[in-house]
């Protein structure tokens, strides 16, 4: 037995590169799925570790003016268990080193004890004293990229008029896990912040002295989350409640649960294809042992070890092979499962977020790998095992070669006879080709599909941001103001263009279909913001109808011309019928258009402007921020530049370095796949190979058999891989379809070309690599073995 | 047919040594071989396993570099050929027979033939070569479907297709019983008599050698004994 250990070993020293290499196709599965999994599990351990311990909500309302009475009546609904009842609203800041308008959230936080519910974590300083009259806290990313600190003063526009605010610590909160402006995907740290006030300052700054405006819940386990949701829209519903909606589409939970559940998809589906072309290059391999040694098999079952022993030895062999790609796995795995952590600490934060070894993970991984070993050698060794001694000892027949329809008759004298031999080659094992193919277009389909990410990405950018929205800032007010204020704004230094937009809070209904959400009332020959038909192109929503966005048409399904029930839930509540005048496609959101005139006519309060779309001269921003600042009646400014900026910024830090990650594990699955190809076909032909250098065909033009054929492999695998990349990249789209955001499916041609180039040069530096071995082969050598 | 003592001979081999390292051990393979043989002769280099017959062969046929010595074809040093010159050599002037055949199992009885034919420069077509050994009517059988003599005589066609000068053999029956043995010799010699090739047969076997011109003897290699056939007989009447 031991000396059938030694071997293993020698075998497997003798294979080095190419128990590397197929090590490296398994390592690469296992490392992928590591890199997912791991960093899925830490984040989701973390994320509920956090939301228990800060008791973070599970129903969320917002309001116009809830009696303070009936926050108690929200707690004696049956399932709450708790009832946080609070003021929310926006304010600007201003500071002396950042000439850009900035937006706060404000939050009050109560005067005693601190919340309840979405309990405050301080990294920094204190809390807010009892009576902590313009005393701040402010959330850690925004603290960080101002590098505000306890002690530093913020000057701020709450409703109109200026405060100096005193930070006094800084905080996270749950609900601020990814804390992004209104209306945006990303953070934007410098441009957009969360300040907690003391519920005084709040109700004194909103004139809601006794009121609320906004409430989370704390459900009891048991709770029936539809029941509470109904009783608490009800109570609700005279105060101007907007609906309550659940943790699922809270903007940050819904984002952070969207990465998990991302993360989880594509852990599920992408190592397999590493896996599973693994095991295929490993049964090759196993293959092409047993076949070679069938006649040292013959004579060690001839000196009587068991047919057991025999398939036992093969087997170990394959799983250290397995173990390899195992242990390179879980290296690179680890190490790349921590770099996309740190990267999530980036949008995502939490009191701590690290990499956490979860040893869950790691055993399955290592199940995966070594699985994949074992099916993939089981063929070859369950012939080693059956192999009779008598005929493993005789040397196996040829090959046998026939003439196919195509490589028949038709093709002598046009193809050559070295061409001839690698397609018959190619053809005889049509199975074993067919799986390198499959195995190179594989990893063609997983460079696509990650690459495809970033071209998604710009396109979203061009079509959200460049052609639907011309506008260089869009200005919200703190209440809709009468129209006067447009010319008002047009005055402000440099302002070109001044558009009014005004937002309604509405219930959408067909029949039973319901849908929370707001029409926006676009200005008559609005320019800045445009609404683009899918059928019709770019129109201007008219008068008599709303036009819908095609996500929100599918949830109440209802198609262009039909008709739709809207109920306003602001100002004086109303129900009316309105027709679908068009159905536009975006990526963001679900929203919904209509002409300013006609939300104006839905409000039933005349006509009001919520918010304006400026374009302003470039050369005059700093006067005009500066302006900006001193009108008391803007509670939120948006730059469409700085949008675009986080999104460029975050697909150079972020996205590239993922896909750096994808790009780097598909081209080790093409030189494991093409590397082993190669192994074999050289080992099967290294015969033939050196008859050719004897009949005078150069070192080159023998080789031309080898590289030719891998080559061939390798452009028949691009259109398949195309194929597959497409369907691969249709389906990780298709993981991210919600209402807050969809991805395009688009490929650039670039890419694409970058894709089939990186692929066929891997390809081909393998094959060449290989093909140096041919100039090396020892012609005598090989023609005295009998194989 | 002899050799004309007044040419220059096609092959003049001095003082050829052969030495390899095995681990710590040196085998001296070829210890200074001089050898002359004339355009058309037909020898047959006999001798023991481990002679250095075999050796011999692969250095003339430029598979494998000697440690001294020179050999000249044609008045042409080959010994101090580059790769690329060694290529254009076997390529051109060189036909190979081998124990094992080496045909290529992915190619049919003609292509294989083609194989050489396609590179050479005044070569017959692949059914001729195929004729001359008596396989015209196996032209698109491929390897796995031809016996061993049949692939034998695929492999001297493939040989003589391309015409060339010097035919080495090296061990050309040794896969063989000895009714198909014969008939392949039968081939060889026929075809190398028409194209006029000088031919070296490489055997343990001494029964061949009665079909040679001149008979040389390798032991411990050295050449012990270089004896002239005065009547060559026919591979017809040979047995063993």
């Amino acid at each position: 037995m031991r000396t059938l250990h030694r071997k293993l070993l020698r075998d497997l020293w003798r294979m080095r590169l190419q128990a590397l290499a197929i090590g490296l196709v398994i390592g690469s599965g296992i490392a992928v799925f590591i890199m997912m999994l791991g960093a899925m599990a830490s984040l989701e351990a973390t994320r509920d570790a956090y939301y228990a311990q800060s008791r973070f909500g599970q129903l969320f309302v917002h309001a116009e003016r809830v009696p303070a009475a009936v926050g108690e009546a929200l707690e004696r609904i049956d399932g709450v268990v708790a009832a946080e009842t609070r003021i929310t609203g926006f304010a600007t800041l201003t500071f002396a080193d950042f000439v850009e308008p900035v937006t706060a959230r404000l939050v009050s936080v109560p005067e005693r004890g601190g919340p309840v519910l979405d309990r405050l974590v301080i990294r920094q300083g204190r809390g807010l004293a009892p009576d902590g009259r313009d005393e701040a806290l402010v959330n850690e990313a925004f603290a960080e990229a101002h590098a505000l600190r306890p002690g530093d003063r913020i000057l701020a526009n709450i409703n109109g008029r200026q405060r100096r605010l005193s930070v006094v610590g800084i905080a996270l909160s749950p609900e601020f896990v990814y804390a992004i402006p209104p209306g945006a995907l990303l953070p934007d740290d410098r441009r957009f912040g969360v300040l907690w006030l003391s519920r005084s300052t709040l109700e004194a700054a909103f004139d809601l002295e006794g009121a609320f405006n906004d409430a989370v819940l704390f459900l009891a386990p048991a709770a029936d989350p539809e029941a509470v949701r109904a009783a608490v829209d009800r109570l609700l519903e005279p105060y101007g409640g907007l609906g309550a909606y659940d943790r699922s589409i809270q903007v940050s939970a819904f984002f952070v649960d969207n990465e998990i559940r991302q993360l989880r998809t594509l852990a599920a589906v992408l190592p397999s294809v590493f896996l599973v072309v693994g095991a295929f290059l490993l049964q090759a391999m196993c293959r092409r042992m047993v076949d070679t040694e069938r006649e040292q098999i013959g004579v060690l079952k001839a000196f009587g070890y068991a047919d057991r022993t025999i398939a036992t030895h093969y087997l170990t062999l394959a799983l250290l092979i397995g173990l390899l790609g195992v242990v390179l796995g879980l290296l690179a795995g680890s190490w790349t499962a921590g770099r996309i952590t740190e990267l999530y600490t980036q949008f995502f934060r939490f009191p701590l977020l690290r990499y956490r070894l979860e040893p869950w993970v790691y055993a399955v991984a290592t199940a995966l790998g070594l699985l994949a070993a074992v099916l993939g050698a089981w063929r070859a060794v369950r012939a080693a095992g059956r192999l009779p001694p008598a005929q493993a000892m005789r040397p196996p027949p040829p090959p046998a070669y026939r003439r196919r329809g195509v490589l028949g008759l038709a093709v002598r004298g046009i193809l050559d006879q070295p061409t001839l031999m690698l397609l018959r080659h190619l053809l005889r094992w049509p199975l074993r080709s067919g799986l390198a193919i499959l195995g190179i277009a594989a990893a063609l389909a997983l460079l696509l599909a990650a690459m495809q990410w970033r071209d998604a990405t710009a396109y979203l950018v061009q079509k959200e941001f460049f052609e639907a929205r011309r506008m260089d800032f869009t200005v919200g007010f703190f209440d809709p103001l009468a129209p006067a204020v447009v010319p008002q704004m047009a005055r402000l230094p440099g302002v070109l263009r001044v558009e009014p937009r005004r937002s309604l809070a509405v219930r959408f209904r067909n029949g039973n279909r319901v849908k929370r959400g707001s029409i926006t009332g676009l200005a008559p020959q609005g320019r800045l913001r445009r609404v683009i038909d899918v059928e019709k192109g770019p129109v201007l929503p008219d008068d008599q109808g709303v036009l819908l966005s095609r996500t929100l048409a599918a949830i109440l399904g209802v198609g262009r011309g039909g008709r739709i029930i809207v109920e306003t839930l602001e100002d004086r509540r109303r129900s009316v019928e309105l027709p679908v005048s068009g159905l536009f496609s975006t990526y963001l959101g679900i929203p919904a258009y209509a002409s300013i005139a006609l939300v104006d006519r839905l409000s039933g309060i005349g006509d009001r402007v919520g918010g304006v779309d400026l374009t302003i001269d470039p050369a005059r921003r700093n006067a005009f921020f500066r302006a900006l600042r001193e009108s008391p009646e803007v509670a939120a400014v948006a730059s469409r530049e700085a949008r675009i900026r986080a999104f460029e910024t975050t697909m150079a830090e972020t996205i590239d370095i993922v896909v750096a990650f994808y790009v780097a594990f598909a081209l080790l699955l093409t030189f494991g796949t093409v590397f082993n190809t190669g192994r074999i076909a050289l080992s099967e032909r290294g015969r033939e190979l050196a008859s050719l250098r004897l009949l005078g065909y150069s070192a080159l033009e023998a080789s031309y058999v080898l590289v030719g054929e891998l080559v061939l492999m390798a452009l028949l695998a691009l259109p398949l891989g195309l194929a597959l990349g497409w369907l691969l990249a249709v389906w990780i789209i298709a993981t991210v379809d919600n209402e807050l955001f969809r991805m395009p499916l688009v490929v650039f041609p670039t890419t694409m070309a970058w894709a089939l180039l990186a692929v066929m040069a891997a390809a081909l530096v393998t094959a060449l690599a290989l093909a140096r071995r041919v100039f090396r082969l020892d012609l005598v050598a090989v023609l005295k073995s009998r194989e | 047919m002899k050799a004309d003592i007044g040419q220059p001979p096609l092959l003049s081999v001095r003082g050829l040594g052969k030495t390899y390292r095995v681990g710590e051990i040196e085998i001296h393979a070829l210890r200074g071989v001089d050898l002359q043989v004339a355009a058309g002769e037909l020898l047959v280099l006999l001798g023991p396993s481990g002679s250095g017959k075999t050796t011999f062969l692969n250095i003339l046929g430029t598979l494998d570099l000697p440690s001294s010595g020179r050999i000249l074809f044609r008045g042409r040093e080959l010994t101090d050929l580059d790769e690329r010159a060694r290529t254009h050599f076997r390529r051109h002037h060189l036909g190979f027979v081998f124990q094992f055949f080496n045909l290529m199992p992915s190619l049919t009885a003609r292509e294989n033939v083609a194989l050489v034919t396609e590179i050479a420069t005044r070569p017959m077509a692949p059914e001729e070569a195929l004729q001359m050994v008596g396989l015209g009517h196996r032209l698109d059988h491929f390897p796995a479907q031809l016996s061993g003599g049949e692939q034998q005589r695929v492999a001297i066609a493939r040989a003589i297709a391309k015409r060339p000068e010097l035919l080495l053999c090296d061990e050309p029956t040794g896969a063989l019983d000895s009714a198909t043995g014969i008939v392949v010799l039968e081939a060889l010699r026929q075809t190398s008599r028409e194209i006029g090739a000088t031919t070296l047969i490489v055997t343990h076997n001494a029964a061949i050698a009665a079909m040679a011109d001149r008979v040389v003897r390798f032991a411990d290699g050295r050449v012990v004994s270089v004896t002239r056939n005065p009547q060559p007989v026919e591979p017809a009447a040979l047995s063993w």
